[in-house]
């Protein structure tokens, strides 16, 4: 088939059920990724392209024009199948087992760069210094660290707003809770490069302890000078009592939280079990209100995460 | 006898019936085959894991394509769990079968594997195609931060974007010689002096890839001045286009209704309604700081 220079021989999202096979002159194909930023490739002599239109009917990723007078064999898929049928019927199992490990592979890579992308998401909303963010940008600037499709960033924006750290609009988006996303970055980004998240990471048992503190503190919490909240050991010991099924506040149970700096002493003490005073030794007991509440926010998110990305993606 | 007509010398598939229990490929054979089962069933198992069973084969499957195909490294023990009957395509079996292919179908194949090739490769590469541009991008959000850790910052980097850490102390190694970021000590902190120059430079590498001109360095020297007569206006100054060209012409600059055109594709104002133009100066200290740091931002520090 001859084409004449200028003239489109086929466009992107085109089905032809065709491949071709430049025999001579050159050929110009331009893919326009969502941003309508347009990228190039030369065709020339022996290149080939439409295989998987071919063999699976696939649409073709670009829009191809020659850039000079060109010659080119085009095999239809009647001859494709002509052709086949004269082949042993192995090699049909060949040509369709190469087509699936291609189709395996394009999801692999879709769904590992879906996965891959999220911390750089949370990384960009982490450190913006807005409350509102447009997606656009986001979008843009989430082109500097992945290749993530504009829907896929989408369906990441949805993950997060499921969990509530983010309330999206038409074309913006509002970070619900600002904190939170900076200590599941954080949380993300120790787990990865250090192997090492346990400073967020709690047990049940800190969880319930700091449950019970949230609740005593929003009911009897006295607010102290430096921001934190403080509550009466009694106070928070009966919580505990009533709202976790009798379970008995210790020094044991609250050494690393004390440790960790998530619970102070008042007044202070030694933080390692062997030098902790008796509870009764100690009048109160304070933290960073919103401290806690992220934290507990963060450890009902983390095991939930994996999940929800592997399903979404 | 030569008869010099190889195409049609076809070396037919093996056909083999195997008891149950038989091993009919392993990790350790040397001469990579395809096989097809035809009767019966095979199972994988993994070595890696104990000789664990890890999938089934069925009749009608085949397994080994990239093995003999792409020289992939075989991972599983295939072997019969009943009396089978299975097609072994070794090497010369195919490769007589594949000259006897009409070279477009060869082409097919070929492309088809390349494909996954390129796709499995770049699975494993960095994220993105210019660690350039992404680091610097990267840096600009440490906008306010004093002293970062040299090594910290890599690895944050690196973890994000999956580009190797080699390449990333590269492309570090090319923002300190732009002078875009600093190293302090014995390199092991560094700061960045102008974190809104980081993402102008990014900006420009990345129209560099795309071999588009980029506008803050395609300025006439009649446009750098009216840059620097907008520079002193207020943020917000709205006026009709009439009234800019008459505000120009006043300053005694040439100005055609071509030129204001032109002017416009520099994104200087924004359209407010009513035909009005209003003066956007984070756009114009935009194209000011790329013009003052142009040699930073080209690499000619």
């Amino acid at each position: 088939m001859d084409i004449a220079a200028g003239k489109i021989l086929c466009m992107q999202g085109d089905t032809p059920h065709s491949f071709y096979i430049v025999k001579k002159g050159t050929l110009v194909a331009t893919y326009k990724d969502e941003q309508n930023e347009t990228q190039t490739k030369n065709l020339g002599p022996g290149s080939t392209f439409g295989e998987l239109s071919l063999v699976d009917g696939e649409p073709l990723e670009y829009t191809v024009r020659a850039e000079e007078d060109c010659e080119i064999e085009v095999i239809p898929q009647t001859l494709f199948n002509e052709t086949m049928a004269k082949q042993p019927i192995w090699m049909k199992s060949i040509i369709s087992f190469l087509t699936q490990r291609n189709n395996i592979a394009q999801e692999n890579k879709r769904k590992k760069d879906f996965i891959t992308s999220f911390p750089s998401l949370l990384f960009i909303l982490a450190k913006s210094s807005e409350k509102l963010i447009y997606i656009k940008d986001i979008k843009n600037e989430l082109k500097n660290f992945s290749n993530l499709s504009s829907l896929e960033t989408y369906k990441l924006l949805l993950i997060l707003q499921d969990f509530r750290l983010i309330r999206l609009q038409a074309e913006s988006l509002t970070l619900e809770n600002e904190m939170l996303i900076k200590l599941l970055y954080d949380m993300l980004r120790l787990r990865a490069i250090y192997k090492n998240s346990s400073h967020y990471i709690l047990s049940l048992t800190e969880q319930a302890i700091l449950t019970a503190f949230t609740k005593t503190a929003s009911e009897k919490g006295e607010l102290l000078e430096n921001g934190f909240i403080a509550v009466k050991t009694t106070d928070l010991a009966a919580q505990t009592k009533q709202s976790m099924h009798g379970m008995t506040l210790t020094k044991n149970s609250l050494e690393t939280l004390l440790q960790k700096r998530l619970l102070q002493t008042l007044p202070p003490t030694a933080t390692k079990n062997n030098d902790l005073p008796g509870l009764e030794f100690i009048e109160k007991f304070s933290a960073d209100f919103d401290r806690i509440l992220n934290l507990l926010e963060l450890n009902r998110i983390y095991p939930l995460l994996d999940k929800k990305l592997v399903v979404s993606g | 006898m030569v008869t010099g007509d190889s195409r049609k010398k076809l070396i037919p598939p093996t056909q083999l019936r195997v008891k149950a229990g038989f091993v009919v490929s392993s990790p350790q054979d040397e001469d990579k085959k395809i096989i097809l089962l035809n009767e019966g069933e095979l199972v994988a198992l993994d070595p890696k894991e104990n000789n664990k069973v890890a999938f089934k084969i069925h009749p009608g499957n085949l397994v080994g394509v990239g093995a003999l195909l792409e020289r992939e490294p075989v991972r599983y023990i295939f072997q019969a769990t009943v009396d089978s009957i299975i097609t072994i395509i070794n090497d010369e079996c195919m490769e007589s079968e594949l000259k006897s292919l009409p070279v477009w179908l060869l082409a097919v194949i070929k492309a088809i594997s390349a494909r996954t090739r390129r796709i499995n490769e770049s699975m494993r590469s960095a994220k993105t195609d210019n660690p350039l541009a992404s680091l610097a991008s990267f840096c600009k959000f440490y906008k306010g931060d004093d002293f970062l850790q040299t090594k910290a910052l890599l690895q944050e980097f690196s973890w994000l974007t999956k580009t190797p850490i080699p390449t990333a102390t590269e492309a570090l190694k090319a923002l300190i010689r732009r002078k875009l970021v600093v190293f302090h000590g014995d390199k092991s902190c560094l700061s960045i002096p102008n974190a809104d120059l980081l993402g102008i430079f990014a900006d420009y590498q990345k129209a560099k890839d795309l071999d588009k001109p980029w506008l803050p360095f395609c300025l006439t020297l009649q446009q750098k001045r009216i840059l620097v007569l907008l520079s002193t206006l207020e943020n917000g100054t709205s006026k009709d286009s009439t009234d800019w060209i008459a505000f120009f012409k006043e300053r005694h600059f040439e100005m055609s209704v071509a030129d204001w055109l032109q002017i416009q594709q520099f994104e200087w104002f924004v359209e407010k309604g009513n035909h009005l133009l209003s003066l956007d100066l984070a756009k114009i200290n935009y194209f000011e700081t790329a013009l003052k740091y142009e040699p930073n931002i080209k690499g000619t520090v």
